[in-house]
């Protein structure tokens, strides 16, 4: 069972497996499956899963920005 | 009469030919030589002929200061003699000339064919000059112009050459020794020396131009064979407008005049400054070059990481994107199938066949019935029609119909 994505430590994420599960789902959906229920939780899954990697990726962005400058000439 | 022994014998002839000769006129004997020959590098002994005579004649190497070679015309200066111990009848020469300049000539066409033949002038043993001299020796009068030209070319082109003149007399009788002489030196101070720098790189011969006569010593078998025996590398420049003197050819490297031997000497600093800013020049282009490409791969390498999250960002948004026109279209579809199902399903409601004027049925248990079979007559029936129920009582069944009759 997957960590949930909600959990508070965004680095209980793996990036490389989240970006894979997204692209599961994505592909569940365009299968054109029936069961409505899974449907719903798949898509709850599938929106927290983006909303913590996006998380995950501003902050190595901001990261990098303050290694960048620790390191810069000024 | 006297009786006398061999060896007084022979002692009172010798005194007699010297008594005689000595009183009258100086003399010389002049004639051809044949059968030279030089014995353990000290003593010459040759025949001197005519067409009716011939005379031996003996002298140490190191007083014959002329190249003598076979059928030379030369006139010899000297006391004759009967040498006890071989009685042998001998001129021994205190001095030999050569019978005229053309003599000269000849003589050194022969020793020049001898010596090639002996390959002391092959260009196969010829050893090249170090391209940046440290230290010479300098073998040349320190009076002659050609010494001073050569000195003074050299400082210009170059500088810090360090010089050891040997001084030695340049023409006359004794210049073949002296020189022979000096180079010997030269040779044992580099083989002496422990250090490196302390050795020669080059001897260097030079002298001014002159007559055949005043160059005769640079013709010299013995100053030839010095030379070619030297251990030092070898520069020889005879200046004149003749004939290469045998001391040049036999040298491995020979200068045209005592200011071309500077130039093949040492090399111009102007040249060698060029070359050097050239090099210079060629690295330093390397070298920005190899820095540019690596200046480069670092700024790649910096900004890969902001590419990464970029890209994985653009990633991210495309696969949400991805997934909620997915999940829309699969809710779509689900709803699109769902009613399909429901109009279909509907079309079968029962309801709206009474809506057409259909009614429904029922029995008093309120089961459905859909066939006439299952009447019986008197049986007691519900009647659904669309604005209402009525009930009703089977008075009439087709006939055929098992029915028990009232009779």
């Amino acid at each position: 069972m997957p960590k949930s994505p909600t959990s508070k430590d965004p680095k209980s994420v793996d990036t490389a497996k989240a970006f894979t599960e997204l692209e599961e789902i994505a592909v569940w959906f365009e299968r054109g499956e029936k069961d409505l229920d899974q449907g719903l939780q798949k898509f709850e899954r599938a929106m927290a899963l983006a909303e913590a990697l996006k998380k995950r990726l501003t902050e190595a962005e901001n990261k990098i920005r303050e290694i960048k400058k620790a390191h810069s000439p000024e | 009469m006297r009786i006398l022994p061999v060896s007084e014998f022979i002692g009172i002839v010798n005194d007699l030919l010297r008594e005689t000769l000595s009183g009258g006129e100086a003399f010389a004997v002049e004639g051809e030589v044949s059968n030279y020959r030089l014995s353990q590098g000290q003593w010459v002994t040759f025949d001197l002929k005519d067409d009716k005579g011939l005379l031996n004649v003996f002298m140490p190497a190191w007083n014959l200061n002329v190249p003598i070679e076979e059928g030379i015309k030369v006139r010899v200066y000297g006391v004759p003699r009967v040498y006890p111990k071989y009685g042998k009848f001998s001129l021994s020469a205190e001095r030999v000339e050569l019978a005229g300049e053309g003599e000269l000539r000849k003589a050194l066409l022969r020793l020049r064919e001898r010596l090639t033949q002996e390959g002391l002038f092959a260009a196969a043993r010829k050893r090249q000059l170090p391209r940046f001299p440290r230290r010479i020796a300098l073998i040349a009068s320190r009076e002659s112009a050609a010494y001073g030209d050569f000195v003074r070319i050299l400082s210009e082109r170059w500088g810090g050459l360090e010089i050891d003149l040997y001084h030695v007399l340049v023409q006359g009788e004794r210049a073949a020794q002296d020189i022979v002489r000096a180079i010997g030196q030269a040779n044992q101070r580099s083989l002496d020396s422990v250090r490196d720098d302390e050795r020669y790189d080059a001897l260097v011969m030079t002298r001014g131009g002159g007559s055949l006569e005043e160059l005769m010593a640079f013709n010299d078998e013995r100053v030839v064979r010095a030379i070619h025996g030297s251990i030092i590398p070898t520069l020889v420049a005879i200046g004149h407008e003749r004939d290469i003197t045998l001391a040049e050819e036999a040298a491995d490297v020979r200068g045209s005049t005592p200011t071309d031997c500077a130039r093949r000497l040492v090399p111009d600093r102007r040249d060698v400054l060029y070359e050097i800013a050239a090099i210079v020049e060629s690295v330093e282009v390397a070298m920005d070059s190899e820095l540019e490409r690596r200046r480069n791969v670092l700024e790649r390498a910096m900004s890969a990481p902001s590419f990464w999250v970029q890209a994985r960002t653009h990633e991210l948004q495309t696969l949400q994107r991805r997934v909620v026109v997915g999940a829309e279209g699969w809710l779509y579809t689900l709803k699109q199938s769902f009613d399909s199902c429901l109009r279909v399903v509907s079309s079968l409601d029962p309801k709206r066949l009474l809506a057409r004027g259909y009614s429904i049925i029922r029995d008093s248990a309120g089961k459905y019935v859909t066939s006439v079979k299952d009447l019986k007559l008197g049986q007691e029936i519900a009647l659904e029609m669309k604005d209402g129920k009525a009930g009703a009582e089977i008075n009439k069944l087709p006939d055929g119909a098992l029915q028990p009759k009232l009779l």
